[in-house]
């Protein structure tokens, strides 16, 4: 008989991990960077701007832009998991893990503060999918940003409340939050504060103001591929705009030329340029073409929560058009059934 | 008994036959995305995965106007069209369409063949091959009414299967050709990649193609009814085919696939020893994805002929289908080969059931069992082999399956050890699932029903272990037992049986010595025993145990990282319960470590507590001697710490040290520790930074006081110190940022202040003059060079605390050293308030303070009668009116007095609603006497009042004022016995004998308090 020993690592695992948070003595937290590297030490010092990690004598500095996560030594393991969840999108598998901790025992404030973030985080993601009330998530994120002033999560908290404001239909909450990345020592984060401005303005149909704040982003010298990334979604954005101003061959054309750049395995990107392509072929009356595009979102880059709610909420108008009443129901279903909120 | 040809006939749309069409013609898997540009190929599959054929066609038609799509890909729209339609027609459920779909398929790849010489021309001609298939399997379905085809339906299907045949053969001799041509010209797949490429193509598709013809010949002969006689030379055909395939080329998945088939064709021949070895062989093929599907086949070709021996061999048929089932892939459980390989796997069992000849009746009923199962749980996944089990299990008097649900292990009695683990884990995993379940639930209903059932399968485990690990004997293997024992602990655990999981971890601790297993059971023990001190912390045999665990633990693991967890654990304890002298010993008795290092800094921290809970309580011997020691362990843990290896932690400690040394004098002690390089806070702050405020401001506020003490020492540089003070001040106003941050650092000064005055209450006498001294010097230096509210509001603060403390405890007015800071005060809040409309109210209030200790009372009262007015129920304030008014009583005239004192008693100062602005001490003893929080205040204002009454009629020289002041202190005795305290009853009783004795009285002060019963 050749039972998988499988099951008593697992018990092994959880016996371990019961008490290993209040035996930390000298800290060895880990932070992945953006460029793949990783760092291990003790994190010193974390504020909204960065994070300072040590290790020896050395101290090392990074700014918030430049980190994925950090790995805490004493974090429970439900946090760990929950973080790959988020980083992975899975925002519910997240939820489930960080239940499961009970906060009293958290021994580090960095860690709870990770603990929050991430909580607010995924509320927040879902939130946005439609999938919980956003009202109540931008609350949490609010309590997070004024309870934890020094974490390292602060702009993407900030972001995310921007996001969570536009999505409550207001634009001007949304405006100051993404207003207050430009504070951040990136100049990634500060483009991508332009870009999410400019993205209010396309949100409210303010065709010129979006594309001046698009373009102010589009013609700059990039040097980074976050900015070089911003970038293009920025012409993404400015396709919808050019179709929302009559200018619609003109965003097909300029979302054609990010196609035939497109990075697939870039889902966020790849979904908001198809959106872009069925925004623009919608405006030249082109359906077909519009469910084509959309469906690229529905069907392969689903993983973007509220750029898929926007592509279904689509579908759901357009396949009548294109003779497919019955589908619009099956989009309209999926659309109840993933993102409750959406409709 | 003849091999029972049904079996091996399709059941009902040739299942074999769409499984081989999943191969060859069924849409690949989601392409991965490659490249930039538009994700043609990806999007086109899931198009057709989302059964969007229609909108596939349509994109198909659209592709020229995307940029950046695979040039290849556009030149093969028609063979991706033909494909769309292929699939189309595999979940068309209408006849007619599916034909269109069909008709429409072939004539794409009719056109595609004919442009010739396209690099997946043989790719068409396979789809085209298995379309052919495909439609002659559909004639083979049985109709509706599920009669089986009519023999023109079987003819027509036969020629269907030729004519793929036909077509496949072509392919093999074309294909056949260009391997050779390919062969001759040596391709180097460096220099020629593309060529390589296409090469590796051909052979792929050579061997498909191969593998299809014999398949062809397989399904033609299979039409007939007895495939065996009728269809004897196309299944020799496809046997000759299936045996060249899988002796050359086995090493790839057709030809390893083609053992399989090569078994059935021997199996339709009769040819029973040949066809068991081709399916043992199947079976011996590496595990890979792509032979799992033929080994399933293959498995249950085996239990076939096993069962059709005489008699049948069932436990061959068990063994080899039982290995498949159990190691069933997530995405392999609701395939059609691993479903019907679960049904023939229960046929074996339902046949050993049967078989009582050396058996016990406990085996025969769990082999029926078993064979149930699998039923039950076969037939809950829709595909062909559902009628089958539907009919075994009715056939067992079960006739509707879906009600009944799939056993787990029972707590019948295990048969061994192996037999006990093995259910227990499948217990084990049960409950996971269920635990999971719970969890996803998140608190709806049905929740309660399944935490009963965790609870049960829980402790079914535990049941079932128990029992198993009582047939331990010495054949046992020893790591089964261990792990055995290991998971029952981990049960026991989960079950909150800590005492239980304690004895058994324990156990395996003791029984596996030194290994890492042992550990795991400490581990568990371990933390067993913690739970359990959790809910009981004075347990003496607990602590014994978790201590005899720890001793042991680190006797036989010297060396293991857990360790000097456990250690750390016994000192913990000690130290909660103070068991100081413990706590100590065991420290020193740890090798030198990290976690040493860290308790000696733990026990210091703990000394220094107790050092202020006994100089609190007035024990100054007592406080003294834990200074010391706390002195000496922090100084230990400090010094044991390696490298820069301080941290948050040890910064903390190092403070803690610096402020003893403060208190025991040792100036140049505090300044080293301060400043040390390895663990002076100033230093580790330097290099971590700190995020705690409250740290922050402790830490400044040290380096002030320290710096201050340092003035105080002969020969020193005051200006340098004071130099330096600002600095310390500066860093910590910079600290400070945010909103909020004056408010922060009002708060911060605050608290400072109260430090610096709380240092100077422990001082003695000589040193609080020179300490006095020193920080006047330094205040007034600030003082004199800031406008910073936040600083001045710190140093008129500063000042007050440092006038108070300068004060004798029985004066009333402020003389010499004292009034001077006063002064100083009240001028920098006059500075303060001069700046600022806005100040704080505590700024009004203190200003108040300051000029009552001056014996401005009537300044005061001007003082404090706006925040009174703004803020009535500020407390402090109000007793600070009061006793403005009592302490200005005492100066006044007899004639003015009177006033006075009622003013202090019973309030003063009316609103424009008549409500007194000032309470007056009655009102305050009223409003604070039913509240416990506010219990100090309402013993302070009877106190005051019972005075105000006495002095009131002294001055006034009214008796019976002073005959009523007697009821305001025994009235309150007689309430309150105790009086707030021993201090504050000292006052009362003081008070009382004063009283009497004006009233010449007896002088007998209070009734002594009751002792209480012993």
């Amino acid at each position: 008989m050749n039972f998988s020993s499988k099951p008593i690592f697992h018990c092994f695992g959880i016996a371990v991990s019961l008490w290993a948070g209040s035996f930390a003595i000298a800290q060895s937290d880990r932070l992945y960077d953006t460029s793949g590297k990783n760092v291990s030490g003790a994190v010193t010092q974390t504020s909204a701007k960065g994070v300072q990690i040590k290790r020896g004598a050395t101290p090392q500095n990074f700014l918030s832009a430049d980190i994925v996560k950090i790995l805490y030594e004493g974090d429970p393991g439900p946090l760990t998991q929950a973080r790959e969840f988020v980083i992975d999108g899975q925002y519910e598998q997240a939820l489930d893990e960080l239940k499961k901790i009970d906060p009293k025992t958290i021994q580090r404030d960095v860690i709870e503060a990770d603990y929050n973030y991430y909580m607010v985080y995924a509320q927040g993601k879902l939130a946005l999918a439609g999938r919980q009330p956003k009202d109540v998530a931008a609350k949490n994120v609010l309590g997070f940003i004024g309870k934890y002033r020094e974490s390292w999560h602060l702009f993407d908290a900030a972001k995310l409340l921007g996001d969570l404001a536009l999505a409550l239909n207001n634009p001007a909450e949304a405006l100051k939050y993404y207003k207050y990345l430009e504070q951040s020592s990136s100049a990634d984060t500060k483009i991508e504060s332009v870009y999410l401005q400019a993205m209010v303005s396309v949100k409210q149909k303010q065709g010129e103001a979006a594309i001046a704040l698009l373009d102010r982003v589009i013609d700059l010298k990039a040097q980074t591929p976050q900015t070089i990334r911003t970038q293009a979604l920025a012409k993404a954005g400015k396709a919808v705009s050019l179709a929302q101003s009559g200018k619609a061959d003109e965003g097909l054309k300029l979302v054609n030329s990010l196609i035939d750049e497109l990075n697939p395995s870039d889902i966020e990107m790849a979904a908001r340029i198809y959106n872009a392509q069925g925004a623009a072929y919608e405006a030249i009356g082109d359906n077909e073409g519009a469910v084509l595009a959309y469906l690229h979102t529905h069907l392969m880059f689903s993983g973007v929560p509220d750029a898929h709610a926007d592509a279904l909420l689509r579908l759901v108008e357009l396949w009548p058009a294109v003779g497919k009443p019955e589908r619009a129901a099956e989009a309209r279903q999926e659309l109840q059934q993933r993102y409750p909120g959406a409709l | 008994m003849p091999i029972r040809h049904a079996a091996l006939r399709p059941k009902s749309s040739g299942s074999l036959v769409l499984v081989l069409m999943a191969i060859a013609i069924g849409s690949a898997a989601a392409a991965p995305f490659s490249g930039a540009g538009e994700p043609a190929e990806t999007f086109l599959t899931r198009l057709r995965a989302a059964n969007y054929f229609d909108t596939a066609i349509l994109y198909l038609d659209r592709i020229g106007n995307y940029p950046g799509v695979d040039p290849e890909f556009k030149t093969a729209i028609g063979l991706e069209k033909a494909q769309t339609y292929i699939d189309a027609a595999r979940v068309s459920r209408n006849s007619a369409a599916r034909n269109t779909f069909l008709e429409d398929a072939s004539t794409e790849l009719d056109a595609f063949l004919k442009l010739g010489s396209h690099p997946r021309q043989s790719e068409a001609r396979l789809k085209l091959g298995t379309l052919q298939m495909f439609r002659a399997a559909q004639l083979m379905v049985p109709s509706s009414k599920g009669d089986a085809p009519d023999d023109a339906k079987r003819k027509e299907a036969r020629e269907g299967y030729e004519s793929a045949a036909a077509t496949f053969d072509k392919i093999v001799e074309n294909l056949r050709e260009k391997l050779k041509e390919m062969q001759g010209a040596n391709i180097d797949a460096k220099k020629n990649p593309q060529q390589a490429t296409q090469r590796d193509q051909y052979r792929g598709d050579f061997l498909q193609a191969l593998s299809m013809a014999g398949e062809a010949r397989l399904q033609a002969a299979k039409t007939f009814t007895d495939p065996g006689k009728d269809g004897k030379q196309g299944l020799e055909d496809a046997l000759k085919m299936f045996v060249d395939l899988s002796e050359k080329y086995d090493d790839f998945p057709p030809g390893a696939i083609a053992l399989m088939s090569r078994g059935v064709a021997q199996e339709l021949l009769a040819q029973k020893e040949p066809a068991l070895d081709s399916y043992i062989r199947m079976l011996e093929t590496p595990d890979i994805d792509a032979l799992r599907d033929a080994k399933f086949q293959a498995a249950s070709g085996i239990i076939r002929l096993s069962l059709a021996e005489t008699p049948p061999k069932y436990q061959l048929a068990i063994d080899r289908g039982k290995s498949l089932i159990d190691g069933l892939r997530p995405n392999e459980r609701r395939a059609p080969t691993a479903m019907q390989l679960q049904v023939d796997l229960a046929k074996a069992y339902l046949v050993k059931a049967k078989d009582s000849k050396d058996q016990k009746p406990a085996d025969l009923k769990r082999s029926e069992s078993e064979g149930r199962q699998l039923l039950i749980k076969a037939s809950k996944v829709e595909g062909d082999h559902v009628a089958e089990a539907t009919k075994m299990l009715a056939d067992l008097g079960i006739e509707s399956s879906t009600e009944e649900v799939a056993e787990l292990p029972t707590a019948e009695d295990p048969d061994s050890v192996d037999d006990a683990y093995a259910k227990a884990i499948e217990l084990y995993q049960a409950s996971e699932n269920i635990a999971q379940t719970i969890s996803a639930a998140n608190g709806k209903e049905g929740v309660a029903e399944l935490e009963k059932q965790l609870a049960e399968t829980r402790s079914i485990a535990s049941r079932v272990l128990s029992r198993g690990l009582t047939m331990i004997n010495t054949k046992t293997d020893i790591e089964l037992a261990n792990n055995a024992r290991q998971l029952l602990a981990f049960l026991l655990y989960q079950d909150q049986r800590f005492r239980d999981a304690t004895v058994v971890g324990s156990f395996l601790a003791k029984t596996a010595p030194g290994s890492e297993m042992g550990m795991k059971g400490g581990l568990i023990a371990r933390n067993s025993l913690q739970n359990l001190l959790i809910q009981n912390t004075s347990n003496t045999r607990l602590v014994s145990q978790l201590k005899d665990l720890a001793d042991y633990t680190i006797r036989v693991w010297p060396d293991h990282p857990e360790t000097p967890i456990f250690q750390r654990l016994i000192v913990e304890l000690a130290l909660q319960d103070d068991r100081f002298d413990d706590a100590r010993t065991l420290i020193n008795a740890m090798a030198d470590s990290p976690t040493r290092a860290l308790l000696h800094r733990k026990l210091g921290l703990f000394l220094y507590q107790q050092s202020v809970q006994t100089r609190i309580a007035g024990d100054d011997g007592a406080s003294e001697k834990f200074q010391k020691e706390a002195k000496a362990e922090l100084q230990t843990g400090l010094d044991a710490i390696s490298g820069a290896l301080s941290d948050d932690e040890a910064m903390k400690a190092a403070l803690v040290l610096v402020k003893l040394h403060l208190r025991a004098d040792e100036v140049d002690q505090a300044t080293k520790t301060l400043n040390n390089d390895k663990y002076g806070p100033t230093k580790v702050a330097e290099r971590l930074g700190t995020s705690d405020e409250a740290f922050t401001s402790d830490l400044y506020s040290t380096q002030l006081n320290l710096l201050v003490q340092q003035m105080t020492q002969p020969g020193s540089n005051t200006d340098e110190l004071i130099g330096q003070a600002s600095e310390v001040m500066d860093k910590l106003r910079d600290s400070i940022k945010g909103e909020d941050a004056s408010t922060r650092l009002s708060a911060i000064y605050l608290r400072m202040a109260r430090d610096i005055r709380e240092q100077l209450d422990t001082a003695n006498a000589n040193q609080k003059t020179k300490l006095i001294q020193a920080f006047r010097v330094f205040l007034e230096r600030i003082a004199a060079t800031t406008e910073d509210p936040a600083t001045l509001q710190w140093i008129g603060q500063t000042v007050m605390q440092l006038a108070e403390a300068s004060m004798e405890p029985t004066e009333t007015k402020a003389s010499g050293q004292a009034a001077e800071l006063l002064g100083t005060a009240v001028e920098t809040f006059g500075r303060l308030k001069a700046k600022s409309k806005d100040v704080s109210l505590s700024v009004d209030f203190q200003l108040g303070r300051a000029q009552r200790l001056m014996g401005d009372y009537k300044g005061a009262l001007d003082t404090l009668d706006p925040i009174l007015r703004q803020k009535p129920n500020m407390l402090n304030a109000q007793m600070e009116a009061s006793l403005a008014y009592e302490q200005w009583a005492g100066i006044l005239p007899p004639k003015y007095a009177g006033n006075a004192y009622e003013s202090a008693l019973n309030g003063a100062r009316p609103d424009a609603a008549k409500k007194k602005v000032i309470w007056g001490w009655g009102k305050i003893s009223q409003l604070t006497s039913s509240n416990e929080s506010f219990r100090d205040m309402f013993f302070e204002s009877r106190y005051h009042v019972a005075l105000c009454r006495f002095l009131w009629g002294k001055a006034t020289k009214e008796t019976p004022l002073i005959e009523k002041s007697v009821g305001d202190i025994t009235k309150v005795a007689a309430l309150y016995p105790e009086l707030g305290g021993p201090e504050q009853r000292k006052k009362f009783d003081q008070l009382l004998r004063l009283i009497q004795k004006e009233l010449g009285q007896k002088v007998e002060g209070l009734p002594p308090l009751a002792v209480p019963p012993t």
